[in-house]
């Protein structure tokens, strides 16, 4: 978890333009002032890059923090 | 049988008497009779189509959840959505797509003349429909649980308070409330009553009176001065408001005597400092279901073109949007400038920030409010001409401003007319700014005492016959 979290951070400060977010597990989208719709899609597509995986969108639909996107990392990565 | 006739206000008192005098488990059942008598009431013939609506989604649906096959129960969702596209496609668009392809092979020399449908558009397609298509979404994406009652499932898509215009509403929200027995609670169906009245206030005393000075304007524009002009277009900003949120309050209003809170479909949309957040408050449950259902899954899918697959998602959803509220080129041409506007909007994001830091924030914020309000009018010009080019005329004629005009609304036959709209406009604004101070802005008399609260319900029901212009005109949004 803590290197995914280590390869995340870079991706959330440059799509939200904030160098001071600290990436948590419990991190959501409301705590982090430009994370709306259209940023989310940039940051999916970015984590993509990031971990050379594709996401579905039921898999993205659901997510309520950092923490329920590392689980789906994870088991793609697995 | 429109919200705002007598006719409805017989039916619902009826209706409400034998809600509460029938056990708590039965009632569901009256509702559902209710509204089935309801829709016969508009048109008979339409009960088969909307039938048939309803009982293909609630067993396909079903099939779809059960189904463990992913290719099952992607072929039951699209049964169920392609098979409401196409009812819809074929009430809604299929005259407006052959008398364009008509014209088409006109101007290329070529007379054809093909069958047109001539029986009408069910009354409530585009709502129902589209909320049917959410409700198969919902259940396939997990979000919630088919429902296996048919009768509950029926009365969730035809429960008559929002069958002809809205609001959309989403299963979690409806479907567990009509699962749950409501009893009689006096307030609730204080605040219902209220909120009905307001609506119904806000149909006869506004929008039809504001009605008189924009049908002036759009039914011949080229033959009214600057000034008519102006007050016109200004005038059916606060008409199709009033006359929409009028209706959803009646709607709401009505819900909530019964026991059942709908969705909010307007929240000052007004005081909206941009598009993006406009959309938030206007029309909210259809922009909810264009967003959730549309714009979210195409931008996830266009999203290895970046910025560029945004605003790609954002002119698909808005022109479907627009071709939503019917079948006509000012419709595609009403959403062009919508998605035009949201994408402009988003992609100058950071020099709206910049912006945001470097000018007083006052003087930010009113700014913001007055591009909104007014490209919002602009493009609602657009969709209540009869085409672009009208649409033009009447905004050019601005500046044919005369001092004979001024005279006409200061001192002619309409001044009276003229002054109890300007009147009524503030009412209403007023009344959205106190809105915003209290959520019970409909209960402020309750600390009154008993002699003046009646002072003033009386005042309110004199208001709304002295003042209402009672004609028979439909809602704005019952043609959709």
């Amino acid at each position: 978890m803590e290197e995914i979290i280590t390869r995340l951070t870079p991706i959330l400060h440059r799509v939200f333009e904030n160098n001071t977010i600290v990436v948590t597990p419990e991190l959501a989208a409301r705590d982090v002032e430009n994370w709306t719709s259209m940023t989310n899609v940039i940051f999916i597509a970015e984590v993509e890059n990031e971990f050379k995986i594709k996401f579905h969108f039921r898999d993205v639909m659901g997510l309520k923090n950092i923490g329920d996107l590392i689980k789906i990392i994870q088991k793609k990565i697995s | 049988m429109a919200l705002n006739s007598i006719h409805y206000l017989f039916f619902l008192s009826i209706v409400f008497v034998l809600y509460f005098l029938l056990p708590g488990k039965q009632r569901w059942k009256l509702l559902l009779a209710a509204s089935v008598y309801f829709y016969c009431t508009f048109d008979v013939k339409f009960l088969v189509l909307i039938a048939f609506s309803i009982f293909t989604s609630f067993f396909l649906t079903i099939k779809s959840e059960e189904s463990a096959d992913q290719s099952k129960k992607k072929l039951y969702l699209h049964m169920v959505v392609w098979s409401n596209v196409l009812i819809l496609c074929v009430f809604k668009y299929y005259n407006f797509f052959v008398e364009s392809a008509v014209d088409l092979f006109v101007s290329m020399g070529l007379h054809i003349s093909p069958t047109l449908i001539q029986i009408g558009m069910p009354i409530g397609l585009s709502f129902y429909t589209f909320q049917i298509i959410g409700y198969s979404l919902d259940v396939y994406y997990d979000v919630s649980k088919a429902e296996r009652n048919l009768g509950i499932y029926s009365l969730y898509i035809l429960f008559f308070p929002k069958l002809i215009s809205g609001p959309i509403e989403q299963s979690q929200n409806l479907l567990p409330q009509l699962h749950k027995e409501q009893n009689f609670d006096y307030n609730r169906v204080t605040s219902g009553i209220k909120l009905i009245a307001w609506g119904v206030f806000k149909k006869v005393c506004i929008a039809d009176r504001l009605s008189v000075f924009v049908d002036t304007v759009f039914s011949s524009p080229e033959s009214h001065g600057g000034l008519q002009a102006i007050v016109g277009c200004y005038f059916l900003v606060f008409m199709v408001y009033a006359d929409f949120s009028g209706y959803t309050d009646m709607a709401v209003g009505t819900a909530r005597i019964f026991g059942f809170d709908l969705i909010r479909n307007f929240n000052r949309p007004f005081i909206s400092q941009n598009l993006t957040e406009f959309w938030k408050r206007w029309h909210i449950s259809l922009y909810a279901w264009f967003y959730e259902y549309i714009y979210n899954p195409l931008s996830f899918s266009f999203r290895s073109l970046k910025k560029w697959g945004i605003v790609l998602a954002i002119f698909i959803t808005i022109t479907l949007s627009g071709i939503w509220h019917g079948a006509g080129m000012k419709f595609i041409i009403y959403g062009l400038l919508n998605s035009l506007g949201l994408s402009i909007e988003y992609l100058l994001t950071p020099f709206r920030v910049k912006m945001r830091k470097s000018i007083s924030p006052v003087i930010y914020k009113y700014c913001s409010i007055f591009i909104t309000f007014h490209f919002f009018l602009f493009c609602l010009i657009v969709f209540e001409s009869d085409n672009f080019k009208e649409a033009l005329s009447i905004i050019k004629s601005f500046s044919k401003i005369n001092i004979h005009e001024v005279g006409w609304y200061l001192f002619g036959d309409n001044k009276i007319e003229f002054i109890l709209a300007f009147v009524f406009v503030f009412i209403l604004l007023g009344m959205e700014y106190w809105q915003a101070k209290t959520d019970n802005y409909l209960s402020f008399h309750l600390k009154l005492p008993y002699l003046v609260r009646w002072t003033v319900y009386s005042a309110v029901i004199f208001i709304v016959v002295y003042f209402g212009v009672f004609k028979t005109s439909e809602f704005v949004y019952a043609q959709f």
